[in-house]
């Protein structure tokens, strides 16, 4: 009796230890996912205070670094941003990386003030550069040599201006955006590799668009060729071929060219509906999509060669990588589109769930490179840095700014 | 020439109506058909010969493209090849016997391209990524761009003479030498227009064409929230229901593809409507309303109807369900109050 009373006892006391031991492992595996499940949506966004407008920093300033000098950010995130990162809750109206020896910055302009931000992308420490207002800037572009062009639509007409970037004269203080009004009513406009000119696409005194180009704030305009069709999209390549492509529609047949030095528009590709292209720069290799109903296709053309790639999403949903290698990133929509797909899509009346692919344009291979899992991401307006290590792009159902590490 | 009933071939530079310019040398018995009748660069062609003095289907008929035999048989009227490259001449030839008559044609194959062009005058907000549609008592603006490469050099516009068609009716108002482009009404209310264009060199010997089937559709009315700081979320557009969470918000209506300049014209009139009850709206923006649920339940069924004073095909409808968050305040979740 002593004996099983004895291995009763002892039974009881490793049972309870065993229980024990098990319930502090479970508690502290939870902790910690719980740790890096609260960084991931911290870096999300996720749980921060409302914005305050009425700061003297602005908007995405005051949302993101909550409180800081002007100029320079006091916190950033801890540690290594996670994978993918929410730059911005705000909107945002357009972005570009900036790349010197030793650092990788994404610069961009906020949408409600027209200030200039940047965000280095290995700290998440973020710094706004100017404070020249700008309200209501729709859309911006940014060029590498510190020029930026900044739209705003007052309902009537689009004014267009190009600045420059004069820095701070001292630590505390922030910089400010010289600008110069460019001519009204500009359509479409895009900087040169360098962002010393610019290339835009506006009504001349006959009332037909004109293709001009012109130094960066607009002096010795030239008109390259005029056309009665207004609606187009351009490119400037870094090789240095200006790319026009008319604006899409579902169905509806669209036209791309390289603009000629004389001023001939050469096809890029064959007409197809719903069509847009990108090419990429010092190759033959263009990305072309179609959109037709409820379908989309994505093909790679070089020169005669057509592969038709396994991936229906929209040529402006990728980036082509800055390697001489023929990869590029597309962001694919997880869902089938629904009919009519591209002009809802443009209307903002539908949007799509996207994940991340890498394509392989010599072998038309492609490759899942991120599933954002629960955050819905309409992926537009994909910008790449050089070293082809982070994608920037700005989710299309808010507009705000999102970085990738595009390795893991 | 053969003896025993030979035809005189006759040199026939026929100015077709097609893509592609082609001479046509044969006898007046056999002559070459080719389809499409203007072909683009690379495009597959087809050669067919017809004859009323020749019985094609019994004739020995041989058949060679540029001085080489490509092939022959009895009764073979017909051959496929490939158009050249832009610029490129490729000369088919034909000959045909039947033991009695025979007779010989050629057809020289000059591909040349068009492209045609369109977009309408129709109103898009003017930093919409998208193609503005025509809709009744619109406009649309026509561009061709032609390819005729002739002697080594692209032809000008100017020495390009075109011909414009709506339905296969000439526009002789906008053809005519170096009238590239043009801007025409667009189809009437539910109706499609078939717009061709022909592009033919002053010399007579390229000529290519294009056309396009060019439907006319209705306004769509789409709203969006104007908010205060970022402007018209052009990005987000309400669908049937939708949640915003703000107690007080304002809403734009945009009549994409209507037949106006801006959507505050004052040839424009909007009726709004909330839960049934019309209201007015601001007589300088008509195109917007501003709601406020201040102690009330938030919900507003918006209803929108869009004509015009000018324009009687004009009208558009649409109904929106719009559930703002009473009077709750913003949250730290959404702080931009944005529809969930």
């Amino acid at each position: 009796m002593n004996l099983v009373s004895k291995m009763l006892r002892w039974f009881v006391l490793v049972f309870v230890i065993t229980t024990i031991s098990g319930l502090a492992g479970w508690y502290f595996f939870l902790r910690e996912e719980q740790d890096t499940l609260d960084a991931t949506a911290r870096a999300r966004g996720a749980g921060q205070i409302a914005p305050t407008f009425g700061d003297s920093f602005g908007s995405t300033y005051g949302n993101i670094v909550g409180t800081g000098t002007a100029g320079t950010a006091t916190s950033a995130p801890q540690g290594p941003l996670p994978r993918l990162y929410q730059v911005t809750r705000a909107p945002v109206a357009g972005m570009t990386f900036i790349t010197t020896a030793s650092t990788t910055k994404l610069r961009f302009v906020e949408r409600s003030t027209g200030y200039v931000l940047e965000i280095d992308v290995s700290t998440g420490v973020l710094t706004r550069l100017t404070n020249t207002l700008n309200p209501r800037t729709y859309e911006a572009m940014l060029s590498k040599n510190n020029n930026v062009i900044q739209r705003t639509d007052d309902g009537a007409i689009i004014r267009t201006k190009a600045g420059a970037l004069v820095a701070a004269t001292s630590s505390d203080e922030v910089g400010t955006l010289a600008t110069t009004e460019l001519p009204s009513g500009i359509g479409a406009i895009a900087f040169n590799a360098t962002g010393t000119e610019i290339f835009y696409i506006a009504p001349d005194t006959s009332g037909r668009a004109a293709g001009v180009r012109a130094a960066w704030r607009g002096e010795r305009p030239s008109t390259l060729f005029t056309s009665s069709i207004f609606g187009w999209k351009v490119q400037w390549l870094d090789d240095g071929r200006i790319v026009l492509a008319q604006k899409a529609s579902s169905g509806v047949a669209g036209y791309a060219y390289t603009l000629g030095a004389n001023g001939a528009l050469n096809p890029i590709t064959s007409p197809r509906p719903g069509l847009s292209v990108l090419p990429k720069s010092g190759s033959n290799a263009v990305l072309v999509s179609s959109a037709e109903n409820a379908s989309l296709t994505l093909d790679v053309e070089r020169g005669d060669a057509v592969t038709t790639l396994p991936l229906r999403t929209l040529a402006e949903k990728c980036v082509w990588s800055r390697s001489s290698q023929l990869i590029a990133f597309c962001a694919v929509p997880q869902r089938p589109p629904i009919n009519n797909f591209l002009d809802l899509w443009n209307r903002g009346a539908v949007h799509t769930s996207d994940q991340w692919w890498r394509v392989d344009a010599a072998t038309g291979g492609t490759e899942l490179v991120y599933s954002a899992g629960d955050t819905e991401l309409d992926a537009i307006r994909p910008v790449i840095d050089d070293e082809g290590k982070y994608i920037a792009f700005l989710n299309y159902r808010d507009l705000s700014l999102w970085l990738l590490r595009i390795a893991q | 020439m053969k003896a025993g009933g030979a035809l005189i071939a006759l040199l026939l530079a026929v100015p077709f109506a097609a893509h592609g310019q082609f001479d046509l040398f044969g006898a007046a018995d056999l002559a070459l058909t080719i389809s499409p009748r203007a072909p683009r660069a690379g495009e597959s062609v087809t050669i067919r010969a017809e004859s009323s003095a020749i019985n094609l289907n019994a004739a020995d008929i041989s058949w060679s493209v540029d001085g080489a035999a490509l092939t022959s048989g009895a009764g073979q009227k017909e051959i496929r090849i490939q158009a050249g490259a832009l610029g490129s001449a490729t000369e088919v030839t034909v000959d045909a016997s039947d033991g009695v008559s025979s007779a010989t044609a050629s057809i020289t194959v000059r591909p040349a391209e068009v492209d045609l062009l369109w977009e309408s005058d129709s109103y898009t907000p003017l930093l919409f990524s998208g193609r503005a549609l025509p809709s009744a008592g619109s406009s649309l603006r026509l561009e061709a761009r032609a390819r005729l490469l002739e002697n080594g050099a692209l032809v000008p516009a100017r020495d390009i003479v075109y011909t414009w068609r709506k339905n296969g009716s000439v526009m002789a108002s906008i053809s005519g030498r170096g009238r590239s482009g043009a801007t025409i009404p667009a189809p009437t209310l539910f109706a499609t227009d078939v717009i061709s264009v022909e592009a033919q060199s002053i010399s007579g010997r390229l000529l290519a064409e294009e056309s396009a089937r060019i439907p006319s559709i209705e306004p769509i009315l789409t709203l969006y929230t104007v908010h205060p700081l970022f402007g018209v979320e052009y990005h987000r557009a309400l669908g049937a229901q939708s949640f915003i969470n703000e107690t007080e918000v304002s809403l734009s209506a945009v009549p994409f593809f209507a037949a106006v300049r801006h959507p505050d014209e004052s040839t424009l009139q909007y009726e709004w409507s909330v839960n049934n009850v019309a209201i007015e709206s601001d007589s300088a923006r008509p195109s917007s309303i501003t709601l406020n649920s201040e102690g009330s339940s938030g919900t507003a069924l918006i209803g929108l109807t869009l004509t015009s004073v000018t324009n009687l095909f004009l009208e558009a409808l649409g109904q929106w369900q719009v559930i703002l968050s009473g009077d709750r305040e913003p949250s730290a979740e959404n702080p931009f109050g944005t529809p969930l």
